[in-house]
């Protein structure tokens, strides 16, 4: 039974998409339910799945499309870590989204790509070889885009044209990777400690050559600087799809690809070998303070959160690329633990946008007055982002910190503490504003939010506090984390 | 004793805290908040201590323990933070930003217990951001120019220290493997661990040059706020440093030099920056850090001598006790003074006012005057080199703590009447002035008390009379007046800050009375420059006089060999 589980899983979104791209505009109550069955039924068959991991099993299934090109689907710890978090927020983000465009056009549309984009990511999440990766990270790519365009204005045009370049130039640098490491080592498929084995010396140019394609490939998603210019253009998509993107599909996609071409096709030793850790360390380590010190002239609030995600993703990045078991559990902890707090950042932003029209900072004036639950939530996502404890943030910094000890690397330490000072200088004065300013007498209303605006932000807060909080638990991020890195480093 | 689980210190406040974001329960709330600190209390004063606990689950794996110092510092810390509460409410009962203030509060306070007894790293650092980043909130309460001004300094620096605590932290546990807070003293962890950690307990301690939050923030808060902030919160740091540094077990040479010429600049500038303060609280705020450099003065010699320790412990605790209990009720006496018009009844307020002052002064018979003999007899046993000036440093701390004590009383005598303050805001001051006289035997300290007091321990308070009264008359027969000096001192250099004319100008009152001076000169002194230069040439002092070769004929006053363990 439980040998069904990826397909099933993959069907509660990429089965209901076209379903609802072919609904009638008109027909929202039904769209509705469908949303939120498919949404519900998606994360009670993930917590299923995570029980089968937990207990030693691997679901696995394979579609073969050509002779020795294989369409896999395989469940190991990593994509139950990646599910659990697309799971979750997809739930949240659904019921946010339907009051968000409540009376919005192009319903089915939107809903439908929205479907898509989610689908894509669990496709990413179960691939069980480099060759379905591929697939489902160009699904993406193409699901994305009409979200990102939504709203049909020239600006939203003109973002939707950059995204497409970057991402399917992208596509194609990991394309042509991939091509060429299939002709090379056969199938690729995804196994701890890396497919390649023990590396042939002559091939190390060739191999170098396709890591970095491949990393440019799944690093523009990843938004690495330099391949970052799309994501602030990006922020004039509605707000769910900011967060969605910001939290689990486009960028967390970026990110998963890195660990698992790192781990999974090469292997972390081999990396270290080819002597391509340290620059891929030095670029996430630029990127961390690139993103922030552009975070820190960005008036309008969703280009200081984008540039934040720059900034905030490379921990992911850091945390792979030191050769440290600390370190991979701070980056592959702080995957999910950006992704909870990135989207409360998002969805309470998007809240003081619809609910007074508050789009920069400078507008922030008073808003933990005017709007107390989503501003909690938003000071909770901020403080978390800075790596206050006992927030989510704070528990991947100090195994990062950790890790960058344990890897030989202490400057990872002031890298940490600098990054703290960058979010703390562009976030705190934003709560600063929100709870020590008066808000502008009148304050302007655009429209009154309802439960299914204001619980969601609440909610994700509530787990950046619980995630930190009970870290130590085993069904925590980081507990989960360290059973993933135990199979890794052996 | 009734016997209190560990784990309800923390969560009281936290749960009112939570409460309050019930807007319908607020008014329930707001009566407890001086019950909060009830279970710290008990934890303190239970004795056998409480049983230690162990939460898996939480955090990285938590212990909560209440060591002996830890009882201690519990018992005045949550004295502190009741009677504060207490008069929080009653003074903030009108104001419409009193939710936000009293949920920082909560917060802060939280943080301050929970810290105290966290015994693993993880805990420790969430309870000592959750203290510093709520008291932010207090420091900004009333959300004027100065309000803004030190809230912008006080985020700056305590973002500062939780930075350097969180990397010296995360260097130290990767050294030792051992997530206990007490394995920071270890022989293995790297010395700059040490020093980021005590960076950032220097901060909150207020040391200078890392005091410059401090009288901004102290002035800009509350009254009650600063007392908590003054009497509670600088004690955070101390307990940290007592914490983490290796005090009687190893000699740290560097660090104690460093922390003594911090010391001896925080005793110097202290009185002279202060002193030219108009806010009676800033005043206050002023002799906190000279009395928080006198407690690390105790920690240098310890760190220079560890054989010292064993005597210097109890004296630096009795110290802390009595500072808190007593710069508390100074600081809850401020709006009891407001309270009140000029004439008998104000003339009664600073008469019970003086008390604590004349405590804090080292008057002997008080607990300050306990404190100070017993830090004085501890530090004979310092290296040699450093007994020349040690003497000099003590009578200094006590000179310049009268004079701030009588500048603080003068100003507040000419505070202006504040009819909107509750008169019974008065009644938690009285509580706390009582402790000052009490306050010591609460909190299970029994000092030495066979010593007796000579007449040389009144010279300071005598000296800052004679001085006081020489510069009233100065003033009043050149009619001087004195303008304002710069928040911010250093900080008031900066061009960005807009302020006040940044300068301590004596200008002539009226003409005919300008016997000094021929014209109005605007500036005769700049403070926070003379600052700068007092504050290198005492660096300069203390660096010489310690680092001094001893010579080898002198032998040792007190045989260090003997404590060490």
């Amino acid at each position: 039974m439980s040998e069904y589980l990826p397909i099933a899983i993959l069907m509660t979104s990429l089965g209901v998409a076209p379903l609802i791209l072919m609904m009638p505009e008109h027909a929202s109550r039904l769209r509705t339910t469908v949303n939120l069955t498919a949404a519900t039924l998606k994360l009670v068959l993930v917590v299923w799945l995570t029980a089968v991991v937990v207990q030693g099993g691997s679901p696995d299934m394979r579609f073969t499309v050509a002779p020795g090109l294989d369409l896999h689907l395989q469940a190991d710890a990593l994509s139950v870590l990646f599910l659990a978090l697309s799971a979750i927020l997809w739930l949240i983000t659904t019921v946010y989204a339907i009051g968000y465009l409540e009376n919005g056009v192009d319903r089915s549309r939107f809903f439908g790509f929205f479907t898509l984009c989610v689908a894509s990511t669990v496709g990413i999440a179960m691939a069980g070889n480099l060759f379905t990766f591929l697939i489902f990270f160009e699904l993406l790519t193409l699901a994305t885009w009409p979200l990102v365009v939504h709203r049909g204005t020239a600006e939203a045009h003109r973002a939707g044209r950059i995204y497409l370049i970057y991402t399917l130039g992208g596509g194609l640098a990991l394309t042509v990777g991939t091509i060429w490491l299939y002709t090379l080592a056969g199938e690729v498929t995804f196994t701890p400690r890396g497919v390649l084995g023990d590396l042939p010396q002559t091939d190390s140019i060739a191999l170098i050559i396709i890591f970095v394609l491949l990393i440019a490939g799944v690093g523009v998603k990843a938004a690495l600087v330099p391949l970052h210019g799309w994501l602030p253009l990006s922020m004039v998509a509605p707000a769910p799809v900011s967060a969605l993107l910001h939290a689990v599909a486009v960028v967390k996609a970026g990110a998963f690809g890195i660990m698992r071409i790192v781990y999974d096709v090469f292997g972390i030793e081999n990396v270290q070998e080819l002597g391509l850790s340290t620059p891929l360390a030095l670029l996430a380590a630029f990127t961390i303070i690139w993103g922030s010190v552009c975070a820190l002239t960005q008036n309008d609030l969703k280009k200081r959160l984008a540039y934040s995600t720059v900034s905030q993703v490379s921990y992911i990045t850091l945390g792979i690329a030191l050769v440290s078991p600390l370190a991979a559990i701070g980056g592959l902890t702080h995957l999910i633990h950006q992704g909870i707090m990135k989207i409360t950042l998002f969805l309470a932003a998007g809240n003081f946008a619809e609910a007074h029209g508050v789009k920069t900072v400078s507008a922030m004036n008073g808003m933990g007055r005017l709007m107390p639950i989503s501003m909690l939530a938003f000071t909770v996502g901020a403080l978390g982002m800075i790596g206050i404890p006992p927030l989510a943030g704070f528990m991947s910094k100090w195994h990062l910190g950790l890790g960058g000890l344990e890897a030989g690397q202490p400057e990872v330490i002031a890298l940490l503490a600098g990054s703290s000072l960058l979010n703390a200088a562009y976030f705190l004065p934003i709560l600063y504003r929100a709870w020590f300013l008066d808000p502008p007498d009148p304050a302007p209303v655009r429209r009154k939010l309802g439960w299914m605006l204001a619980l969601p932000p609440a909610m994700t807060a509530v787990l950046i506090i619980a995630a930190g909080l009970f870290a130590n638990a085993s069904f925590s991020p980081l507990g989960w984390t360290r059973f993933i890195v135990s199979l890794e480093y052996q | 004793m009734i016997e209190v689980p560990l784990w309800l210190v923390p969560t009281v406040p936290m749960v009112l805290v939570l409460a309050f974001c019930i807007p319908r329960l607020r008014p329930y709330v707001r009566g407890l908040v001086p019950f909060a600190p009830l279970p710290a209390l008990l934890a303190g004063l239970a004795d056998p201590g409480p049983m230690p606990l162990r939460l898996d689950w939480l955090l990285l794996g938590t212990d909560f323990a209440v060591s002996k110092t830890a009882a201690t510092f519990l018992i005045f810390t949550s004295i502190l933070w009741s009677l504060a509460g207490w008069q929080l409410i009653r003074l903030l009962a009108r104001d419409p930003a009193q939710d936000r203030t009293i949920a920082c509060f909560l917060f802060a306070m939280t943080g301050n217990l929970g810290l105290l007894i966290a015994q693993d790293i993880a805990a420790f650092y969430t309870f000592f951001a959750m203290m510093s980043l709520a008291s932010w909130g207090l420091v900004l309460h009333g959300g004027g120019v100065a309000q803004t001004f030190a809230g912008r300094v006080y985020i700056v620096f305590a973002i500062a220290g939780e930075v350097a605590l969180f990397a010296g932290l995360a260097l130290g546990h990767f050294a030792t493997g051992d997530l206990r807070l007490s394995a920071m003293t270890g022989d293995t962890v790297p010395l700059l661990a040490t020093v980021l950690v005590s960076l950032g307990f220097l901060i909150k301690l207020g040391a200078v040059p890392m005091h410059l939050w401090l009288p901004l923030a102290h002035a800009a808060a509350p009254a009650p706020a600063s007392a908590v902030l003054s009497g509670a919160m600088l004690k955070a740091g101390l307990f940290g440093l007592i914490t983490v540094l290796p005090l009687g077990q190893t000699a740290l040479p560097e660090i104690a030099v460093a922390f003594a010429a911090m010391a001896l600049a925080g005793l110097i500038l202290a009185p002279v920056l202060g002193l030219v303060q108009q806010d009676p609280k800033a005043v206050l705020a002023y002799s906190s850090i000279g009395q928080m450099s006198l407690i690390l003065l105790g920690l240098a010699a310890a760190l220079a001598a560890p054989g010292a320790w064993v005597l210097i412990a109890p004296a630096l605790v009795i110290l802390a006790t009595h500072h808190a209990f007593a710069k508390a009720a100074l600081f809850l006496g401020v709006p009891a003074v407001w309270a009140v018009d000029r004439g008998v009844m104000r003339t009664s307020v600073l008469a019970l006012m003086a008390l604590p002052a004349l405590a804090l002064a080292g008057m002997p018979g008080t607990s300050g005057w306990l404190a100070k003999t017993d830090l004085k007899t501890a530090l004979e046993g310092a290296p040699v080199g450093w007994s020349i000036w040690l003497g000099t440093a003590l009578f200094v701390a006590s000179l310049g703590t009268s004079l701030l004590m009588l500048r603080a009383l003068f100003l507040l005598a000419g505070a202006a009447h504040k009819p909107e303050t509750a008169r019974d805001v008065a009644l938690p001051w009285l509580a706390m002035t009582a402790l000052v006289i009490f306050g010591l035997g609460v909190a299970n300290i029994s000092p030495d008390v066979a010593k007796t007091a000579s007449l040389a321990d009144l010279l300071p308070i005598a000296t800052a009379g004679v001085l006081a009264g020489l510069g009233g008359l100065i003033f009043h027969y050149a009619g001087l007046r004195m303008e304002p000096a710069a928040p911010g001192e250093v900080l008031g250099m900066v061009r960005s800050v807009s302020k006040p004319e940044p300068a301590l100008k004596l200008l002539p009152a009226k003409r005919a009375h300008a016997l000094f001076f021929r014209r109005p000169t605007t500036t005769l002194l700049r403070p926070e420059r003379g600052a700068l230069a007092i504050l290198s040439i005492a660096i300069g002092l203390a660096l010489f006089t310690t680092l001094t070769p001893v010579p080898a004929s002198v032998s040792p006053s007190l045989p260090t060999g003997e404590y060490a363990q």
